[in-house]
């Protein structure tokens, strides 16, 4: 009984822990984002996303190497 | 009494979810270390010989503490190349053209392309050889992100990053661009398409 009553107590508490993270914000709330200072955009840069990119790029890396 | 610690040590244990992260599995800094599942002693990789084995041990055991990385070990310019490595960390987490500039910003580029700052002349090259080694980082990265998810087995994934550090290591020793393209070209193409 004592264990169950126990069992009980510490399911609350993780429960009410975890609620507390998942609050959903007030529909007033500014995005996030609004905020945030814009970063400049990079314009003769690589863009990295596959492993081929990084490939071509080290193969034009190794042109100048040369 | 006796149940209620019982309890407790099997509560503690299941909340204790064991966190994997990669860690950079060709030594350096620890981003953050494997936790083990047991309280058994953590492997010292760096007591295998080759690179291969050392970087199937940190795969599969992670990395306890800082090390060398092994492109930067019996080097002249080990303490330079070591802190390259811990200047480029976060440029992994960036993405597109954001991880291209921070490779080059880091690796000491005063332009945006390999072109113009080849144009700057002779000092250029040593920024132009870390952002390689940068790039080469990028693609072990992908081969450790693989290994953690399954698509590459360790054995698989320690056999292409040991590949890539004989690139660096290559690189950093100022090898024949020829003799570096062979095995640039080798590892692409044993490179699994199921790595993008």
């Amino acid at each position: 009984m004592r264990i169950l009553l126990l069992l009980l107590i510490i399911g609350m508490i993780v429960l009410s822990a975890c609620g507390e993270k998942m609050t959903i914000p007030e529909v007033s709330d500014p995005p996030v984002t609004e905020n945030r200072p814009v970063v400049e955009q990079p314009d003769d840069y690589t863009d990295i996303q596959t492993a081929e990119d990084d490939f071509e790029a080290l193969d034009e890396t190794l042109d100048e190497l040369e | 009494m006796k149940k209620f610690f019982m309890f407790f040590v099997v509560f503690v244990l299941l909340m204790s979810v064991p966190v994997l992260a990669k860690g950079g599995s060709s030594g350096g800094t620890v981003v953050k270390p494997k936790v083990m599942e047991t309280e058994t002693e953590p492997l010292d990789c760096e007591s295998f010989a080759t690179i291969k084995e050392r970087v199937k041990c940190r795969l599969e055991n992670g990395q306890q503490e800082e090390t060398t990385p092994e492109p930067c070990r019996q080097l002249a310019i080990a303490t330079k190349c070591v802190q390259y490595y811990k200047d480029s960390i976060e440029c992994y987490d960036l993405n597109g053209k954001e991880k291209d500039q921070c490779f080059k910003t880091r690796a000491g580029f005063t332009t945006k392309d390999v072109k113009a700052e080849r144009a700057r002349g002779e000092p250029s090259l040593g920024a132009i050889r870390y952002y390689a080694l940068a790039l080469l980082y990028d693609l072990e990265e992908r081969a450790e992100d693989a290994v953690d998810d399954g698509r590459l087995t360790s054995d698989e994934g320690a056999e292409l990053i040991a590949d890539i550090v004989s690139i660096k290591v290559k690189i950093l020793e100022k090898a024949p661009v020829s003799d570096i393209r062979k095995e640039v070209a080798a590892l692409q193409a044993k490179w699994p398409s199921t790595i993008r």
